[in-house]
């Protein structure tokens, strides 16, 4: 897994590539702390090349939506391919995040 | 009358449903494509059946074994060998396992017909063999025309105006199509049929049988009927089939069990409140299923037997095979769960193991144990 991010305008785009597991969560994590201290919370996830997510990656999802809507700030995820966008139909989280095809939709959605 | 089904195929587009079951045993709402077609056979006068086998050969001879249940006579043509302990497949092609059956015994005396193991049918059998008796045919295909996006699936002919087939294409691109009709593996032969099948070899009817008896100019004709044909060759036409029989597109079909609401049909033993579960037709449910309060179900779906539905869950034109746990949170549209995988009406496939989604859907034997972290995100689902 790596993630990497990039400022577009207001929002920092976060983007992830390989297995979203206990260990990127824990990577995860610690970019979404920095990024919150940094007072970016504005926050595009590029889940494009994200190509399986478990139970502790899904926990950490959470874990950082809630520690940005608490600052006052969005995470929007984008890009799901389509066995990862079944897991977040499958437990509901599609319900909680903001999903977008694309990057760029996600940043056009204003 | 005599008939064989080619019940040998391996399935690998239907996969990875038929990673455990062959073709012929794919259940449309809880009943075998091949029972379908027995059932068929029996009632348009076909009593006396030969099935070939070769892939999870134990699962077709056992369950049918001498077919005296259903008004018939059935026996099996096995292809393969026993080798170290293991039933090993040797496939022999379609026109191969006819010979093979030929060269036994010489079962094929009179007019007979050869089926493919992989479509139910509501076809009038007498009116085909009405129509190939008269044209003097050697053999005669039933034909069916398909949408021209579909061609590339099928064996594609073209018919002369006289009922002769021509000309035939193996599933070609929808631009290259000679005509939308198709080769629908519903075969007729006379028994000198033989003269132009080789023994010992592989031999296939759609890619060297016919196109040799158009060479030899003998007399192959092609017969359209309107009937139903509900094929699953692939997982997307398998989705399309058991929601056509569903909608009752199929003659004189009526799923099995008991109806307790209009167009919900339920098995014995079933667990559930019909006051506090959400059900929207049409909905198949199999015996000794656990449907929990709360629970909704949105048709056309298929829940199979010993299925557990916690309470809370959304099953929304899904195709559950047995025995499968579905939890409380989960909201489940247009999916097949079988064997193990989560699948979509395209085909694409997650292993429920591989994904971890075991503590979503899974086998209902299974003990189950939640994590901390999964027991968390099950709670915060749970107010979704």
């Amino acid at each position: 897994m790596s993630i990497t991010h990039n400022q577009e305008g207001v929002f920092t785009i976060v983007s992830m590539a390989g297995r979203f597991d206990a260990l990127c969560a824990r990577e995860f994590k610690s970019v979404i702390s920095l990024l919150l201290e940094a007072d970016k919370k504005r926050i595009i996830l590029d889940m494009a090349q994200v190509n399986f997510i478990d139970s502790s990656g899904m926990g950490a999802l959470v874990g950082g939506l809630r520690g940005v809507a608490k600052e006052g700030g969005e995470i929007r995820i984008a890009g799901l391919i389509p066995e990862v966008h079944t897991i977040f139909e499958l437990t509901r989280l599609h319900r909680i995040f903001d999903i977008y095809e694309t990057t760029a939709a996600a940043l056009a959605a204003g | 009358m005599k008939a064989m089904i080619l019940g040998a195929g391996k399935g690998t587009r239907v996969r990875p449903i038929t990673g455990t079951v062959p073709k012929p045993m794919i259940c449309l709402a809880g009943k075998p494509v091949l029972e379908f077609i027995i059932e068929h056979l029996v009632s348009q006068g076909f009593d006396e059946i030969v099935i070939n086998t070769s892939y999870l050969s134990d699962a077709i001879e056992s369950y049918f074994r001498d077919g005296s249940r259903y008004g018939a006579r059935i026996a099996y043509s096995f292809e393969g060998a026993l080798v170290d302990g293991a039933l090993e497949g040797s496939a022999v092609g379609s026109a191969g396992g006819m010979r093979k059956i030929q060269d036994f015994s010489g079962f094929f005396t009179d007019t007979f017909a050869v089926l493919c193991g992989d479509a139910v049918i509501d076809l009038d059998l007498r009116e085909a063999v009405a129509f190939h008796k008269k044209s003097k045919a050697l053999a005669t295909i039933v034909l069916k025309e398909v949408d021209r996006s579909e061609v590339s699936s099928y064996g594609i002919v073209e018919v002369a105006d006289d009922g002769r087939i021509v000309r035939f294409q193996e599933k070609p691109r929808p631009e290259e199509a000679i005509s939308c009709v198709a080769n629908t593996g519903i075969y007729l032969f006379e028994p000198e049929i033989f003269n132009y099948i080789p023994s010992g070899v592989e031999y296939d009817i759609g890619s060297q049988l016919f196109p040799a008896l158009v060479a030899a100019g003998a007399p192959l004709f092609g017969v359209t009927l309107p009937f139903t044909w509900l094929d699953i060759g692939s997982v997307s036409s398998y989705w399309d089939a058991v929601h056509r029989l569903l909608a009752g597109e199929l003659r004189g079909y009526r799923p099995a069990g008991e109806e307790i609401a209009p167009g919900v049909f339920a098995g014995v033993n079933l667990a559930m409140n019909r006051d506090n579960v959400t059900i929207r037709p049409p909905v198949v449910i199999g015996g000794s299923v656990a449907i929990g309060d709360g629970a909704v179900i949105i048709g056309p779906t298929v829940i199979g037997p010993g299925s557990v539905i916690e309470a809370g869950a959304v099953v929304e034109e899904c195709l559950v095979d047995g025995y499968t746990r579905i939890s409380g949170i989960a909201t489940v549209k247009q999916k097949i769960i079988f064997g193990g995988h989560c699948i979509t009406p395209q085909g694409n496939a997650i292993t429920i193991a591989e994904h971890d989604i075991g503590w979503i859907i899974d086998d209902a034997r299974h003990k189950q144990e939640l994590s901390p972290l999964q027991q968390a995100l099950m709670e915060l689902a749970e107010g979704l």
